[in-house]
Parts: structure tokens; sequence; C-alpha cells
């Protein structure tokens, strides 16, 4: 007698078996972690549907924590009165421009400290000084140096993503495999083919993870900083709301930035198998 | 304690739902004091059928089983892994990695110590006991590899090519040495290899698969004394066996060439 289970499925036939005989039974079923796709969806729905009944009902006050359908109602009216636009095209713009100065320029000076040894010996004691400052600590300099406005606000966003892209830069190309630089060098590759055909395209996986990192880090710093000094953007938004006491609306303002955060990680994510479909 | 393998069935089913029938009707059993060996091309299911001796892989249909002999009590059947990667716990000295079966089983630490400086001894690693397997030589990584699993003193030895990582000489090396071993201990063991001649110098018995699905070709007895298949007038006794296993290989392993390259 067998048992014709699906897949998976310990059939040792219990039943079957003599009394002279020890079954060999599967020992890791509990770490076979299976879990149809559905139960995500109904999951999350029913989380927000218990949320939903407590605001409601009135376990939670809506000042506290206001329910899924008051949030959506604030946020169709956030973009009715195109206050919401404002501000997200505010924070777009300062965080798209700091984390292309950031990023470029970090790949830019990693590439200089991994090729060069002397820029490696002077510039690295520097960035490693630099790094561990809170940037948000250099926004009265930056303020002084250039002025209050958009620029501070935009740099500190770049000092942020510049450091971690810089690291993982430098780590990249230090840590190509060498028996490819050797393979390349075998077949009489110069210094700069060498380089731009063995080395970059080694150097990108770590580049891109500290694209990521710097991506998630961007974030934190551009809320911060519109939080200390902004008429415009989500963190200042955010800041409103919360002395007005509107929760709803100071609640768009958060789910605004996890979707803001969630888009920014995608992006990378995709452009990252456009330009390297042989990584994995 | 015999190991009885029947109608023993794997499929896999890939993220598209594509089935994949990896073993089929897997009837074997393994004897006492027989060295078994399962000999096949990539992909014909050999370390998935070792997996699920071990119980570390589901079966899809059948039954795997020790038969007990006539009055012994049930208990689980101790089984001892080598694995092809030695698997060695990195944060673990030599002693402590031998020992560790023997935690599991919660035997006390005298005796844990002393039993493993026994195995310790007897694959030469004497003087190792408190490196690190990262200061070892894969060799040597290996030797604890098979320290550890007969230090339970196992119902039965399963190895699952754990010759394939090394290189040449060393494989050589550590064949004979295992080839002494086994003579100690004389321990009812399943040897997966896609190493014909391995196969060949070391079993009593040698089962041979197809890939795709994996099934039992051929089951040859290896008729030469294992002491003497290294003497230089049995070699051509040696080598016609393994012509007849290459011949029943061969197309699969052709196939698989092709094959292994999926998605």
């Amino acid at each position: 007698m067998r048992t014709s289970g699906d897949r998976n499925m310990d059939t040792s036939n219990r039943d079957a078996s003599p009394a002279n005989r020890v079954i060999v039974r599967y020992r890791l079923r509990f770490l076979d972690r299976r879990a149809p796709a559905w139960v995500g969806v109904i999951g999350v729905a029913s989380i927000l549907a218990i949320w939903q009944m407590a605001s409601s009902f009135g376990f939670v006050s809506e000042a506290d924590l206001p329910g899924p359908a008051s949030i959506f109602q604030a946020a169709v009216s956030m973009v009715q009165n195109g206050s919401l636009l404002l501000n997200v095209e505010a924070s777009l713009i300062r965080i798209v421009a700091g984390y292309f100065i950031g990023a470029i320029s970090g790949i830019l000076i990693g590439l200089w400290f991994g090729f060069s040894r002397i820029t490696e010996r002077v510039g690295m004691p520097i960035a490693n000084a630099l790094y561990p400052i809170p940037k948000l600590a250099i926004i009265p300099l930056l303020i002084l140096w250039i002025g209050a406005g958009e620029m501070p606000k935009i740099l500190v966003v770049a000092a942020e993503v510049f450091f971690p892209v810089l690291f993982n830069t430098y780590s990249g190309v230090r840590n190509t495999d060498p028996l490819l630089i050797r393979a390349a060098a075998s077949f009489g590759a110069q210094p700069l083919t060498l380089i731009r055909q063995v080395i970059l395209p080694a150097s990108l996986p770590t580049i891109f993870a500290g694209l990521r990192i710097g991506a998630g880090l961007s974030l934190l710093v551009l809320v911060a900083a519109e939080m200390i000094g902004a008429q415009h953007g989500i963190g200042a938004m955010i800041l409103t709301y919360s002395s007005l006491m509107q929760t709803p609306n100071l609640m768009v303002g958060v789910i605004l930035l996890s979707i803001l955060g969630l888009a920014i990680t995608r992006g990378l994510g995709q452009i990252e198998r456009w330009l390297l479909p042989w990584k994995e | 304690m015999r190991l009885i393998m029947e109608s023993v069935n794997k499929t896999y089913r890939d993220k598209r739902g594509q089935e994949t029938h990896v073993l089929q009707d897997i009837d074997l059993s393994v004897e006492k004091d027989e060295f078994l060996a399962i000999v096949g091309p990539s992909g014909c299911g050999k370390s998935t059928l070792l997996g699920m001796v071990a119980g570390l892989v589901p079966l899809t249909s059948g039954s795997i089983s020790f038969a007990l002999e006539d009055g012994q009590s049930p208990h689980a059947p101790r089984i001892g892994v080598v694995f092809q990667e030695h698997a060695l716990f990195p944060w673990r000295t030599v002693q402590r990695n031998v020992e560790y079966g023997l935690e599991v089983q919660r035997i006390g630490k005298r005796e844990r110590t002393e039993r493993a400086r026994t195995l310790i001894d007897m694959v030469g690693l004497s003087g190792f006991e408190q490196r690190y397997p990262h200061q070892l030589s894969g060799g040597m990584r290996q030797r604890v590899g098979i320290a550890r699993a007969l230090a339970i003193e196992p119902d039965l030895l399963l190895m699952d090519e754990p010759l394939s990582a090394l290189d040449a000489q060393v494989r050589q090396l550590l064949q004979e040495e295992l080839l002494r071993i086994w003579e100690q201990h004389r321990q009812k063991t399943l040897y997966v290899t896609h190493n014909i001649a391995e196969a060949v110098a070391m079993a009593d018995r040698i089962v041979v698969l197809s890939r795709r699905p994996g099934r039992i070709r051929a089951v040859l007895t290896v008729e030469i004394p294992r002491a003497e298949r290294s003497l230089p007038d049995r070699q051509t006794q040696v080598a016609e066996y393994q012509r007849q296993i290459w011949d029943l290989i061969r197309s699969d392993a052709e196939q698989a060439l092709y094959e292994d390259v999926r998605g």
C-alpha cells in the first residue's frame, strides 16, 4: 500500500510497514516553509480590515491612528487641492539632484581611490574621518557658505549618498578577481582597456550595492533636512500637519515616503537587471 | 539492520510548475557489512537518493526503512553522513567537530572526548585536535568529516562524493585510507560517486543509475577481492568493470552535458 501523495510528502507508508522495521523519516519538515501565494494578499487585507474596524468602532482614536478610509480620504483631498503634488515635486527634485551628485562623485572618487595608491593614502583617512559625521550636522555650515535655499538640502543628500558609494566603488575595484585581470592581460589588454573591459564591469555589482545603501540613506536625510527648514517637501508637510493635529494628512505623508522608498529600490533593481544581465 | 528502499520515487516541481521525475521506482537494499556504491551521470538523482536515506530530503512516494534483526529492539538508526564539501562547522575545532554527533546523542563529556580522540587518531590527525577547519587542507578536512561520521558508530555510513572536491593525488591517498578505515569498521556503507574508478576500487556492489528519470540500470557485483584490486595482474579485470559501467552511463552523461544548462 503506497500513498501516492503530492510532492514533498513523506509517504513512508506507515501502515504497511511490518513491526520489525524502522522507517526513515524526513527530518527537516520544520524548515519547509510552504505557504500558498494568496496567504499574503488575504493576510494584508485582513490586517487592514482589523485596523479599519479598530478605528471605526473607536478602539483607537482618529487623532492618534486614523483608519485606512480616512487616510485615503485625506489623500484624495490633498491630490485635489494640489498640495500633495507640490510637496512631492519639491522632495523629488531635491532627492534626485542630491542623489545624482552624490552617486556620480562617489563613483568617480571611488575609482580614483581604487586605482591610485597616492590618492588612496591621502584620501582614505580623510574619507574615514568625514564619514561618521552625521550629515545633518553640516547643514548650518552649508547655509553659512552658500546661503539658505535648495542647495544646502541637495548637498546634504549628496553627502549622505557619497560615502557608501565611494567605499563600495573602491572595494569593488580593489576586489576584482585577479584571475580575470590576468586573463585579460594575457590577451594583451592595455591598462585603460583592461580597466574599462574588466575592472569596471567586475566592480559594478559592488557599486550597485553602494547605490542601494545610498538610496535608503538619502530618503532619511531628505526628510530630516526638510523638517529642519523647508517650505515644501514631504518632510515639511508632515511637520505642518502634525502641528495642525491633522493626523490623516500626516499619515498620507508617511505612506508617501514608504511608496517613494519602494519606488527607488524597485527602480534601482530594474536598472541593475538591465546593466548586469550576467549577474546570478 | 538492513537498509531497504522500496519503490522510491522523487519528483521535483520548479517555480513554473514544471515537474522533473528525478528518481523512479528505486528498489534496493544494503546488506550487513556491505559497501554499496551508486554511480551515475550528473543529474541522475544519486545524491537525492542518499539525502532521502539520511532523512534530509522528503520522498515523493515509496519507503525507506531499516529491517531489524531478530531480537533487536527498535531504535532510531544512527546514520553517519560524509558530505562532499566536508560541511564541518567552521566555529568548532577538529575535536569539537568530531564530538558533534555524540553531543547530539547526549553522550557524556569524558566518553565523547575519548571516542573523538580515537577517531581523530585513526584518520591520522593526532596533534590537530585544537585546529579550526580553515587551518586544515582539503584532505584533512575530509578526514575530519569521516571521523565525525564514524564517531557515532553509525548503523549506516553514507558518503556523498566524499573525494570529489579533492585534487587527484590527495584523492588517491584518501581513497586508500578510506578503504583501510572501512576494513577496520566494516560498516554497511552507501557511497555515491560519479567516479567509476572509485566505485570499482571500493565497492562490493555497484548500482548504475540512468538519468531523468533516475532508474536502476544495472547492479554489478565486483568479484575481485578488495585487497587485490590495486594489484597489477588484476588491472585487466578492473578495467573491464570500468568499461562495462561506462558503457551503461555514456549516453546519459553526454545528454547531461547539454541539459544541465538550465535557465
